[in-house]
């Protein structure tokens, strides 16, 4: 297995978790959006992570060889988050409905902060991961030095 | 003239050129990755990759081989005619800064790994002329 392999892998994870960060923002930043373009309040997104396989290249493929079952994240959908949105009864709101109801989003702050402090650490972890794998390989290099 | 070709045979053999280009490449590497890097923001900036042309050959079966090899899969050596590598520009707008890091990160240890190697042969070298270590 090619010993930079981690570095790879490792990369995919920071940036899945960048985009991770990216959503919660957007998330908190229209907490209280009552209107968005079609017309309904901003409902809560989430992201979809999902492996994929580092090394795509056909000749791995065709070796079926151990980097074939390594794989990094990777995020493929932003997804909106189903539920209930809360209802506050306000008449004279612009965007209330025909009973008066105004709809906002289902954003939780507390969960979108834990969510963001989440997505910091895996980051951290993640860069750890990479800098550990160059301390490995300059070590090797000190062989016989 | 004979003495003369063995001679340089020997001081600068396939190790020596074969390090060379990789040295070339990772240098070149560097540059193209920090040109990345600093133009992540910038509108209309296409993300850049150094390829061997090497791995070009390899495809369509053109040898240059300057080692000799048991498989098919082995590294086969650099060719020293001219430049081996070329700039591929990609289509992508959106320059990944981690994937950027890593790819820094591991050229930058191959730099170090080959700039060893060429600094054990020269030693060796050194060794032969003195006589000691």
């Amino acid at each position: 297995m090619d010993f930079l392999k981690s570095m790879d892998i490792s990369s995919t994870g920071m940036s899945a978790q960048r985009s991770r960060l990216n959503v919660v923002s957007m998330n908190l930043a229209n907490a209280n959006t009552t209107r968005t373009e079609d017309g309904t309040a901003y409902r809560r997104k989430a992201v979809i992570f999902e492996t994929t396989p580092v090394d795509d290249s056909f000749e791995a493929q065709l070796q079926d060889s151990l980097d074939n079952k390594i794989y990094g994240v990777k995020v493929t959908d932003v997804v909106p988050v189903s539920g209930e949105l809360k209802k506050t009864y306000d008449p004279t709101h612009p965007d209330a409905d025909k009973e008066g109801y105004v709809s906002y989003p289902n954003v939780n702050l507390v969960e979108e902060m834990v969510s963001m402090l989440n997505a910091n650490r895996s980051y951290e972890a993640n860069a750890s991961a990479i800098k550990a794998s160059k301390e490995m390989a300059l070590k090797a290099l000190d062989i016989g030095r | 003239m004979e003495i003369n070709n063995s001679l340089s045979n020997k001081l600068m053999d396939r190790t020596m050129s074969v390090l060379k280009k990789a040295l070339d490449y990772e240098s070149a590497n560097q540059q193209i990755i920090s040109g990345n890097m600093a133009n992540a923001d910038t509108p209309g900036y296409k993300q850049m990759n150094l390829r061997f042309e090497e791995e070009l050959q390899r495809a369509e079966g053109v040898s240059g081989t300057a080692l000799n090899r048991t498989d098919s899969r082995h590294y086969s050596g650099l060719s020293t005619s001219g430049s081996n590598f070329t700039i591929e520009t990609t289509d992508t707008d959106e320059i990944d800064l981690d994937s950027e890091m890593a790819k820094m990160t591991k050229n930058n240890l191959l730099y170090e790994a080959n700039s060893r190697l060429l600094t054990k042969k020269l030693l060796a070298l050194k060794a032969a002329i003195k006589g000691s270590y």
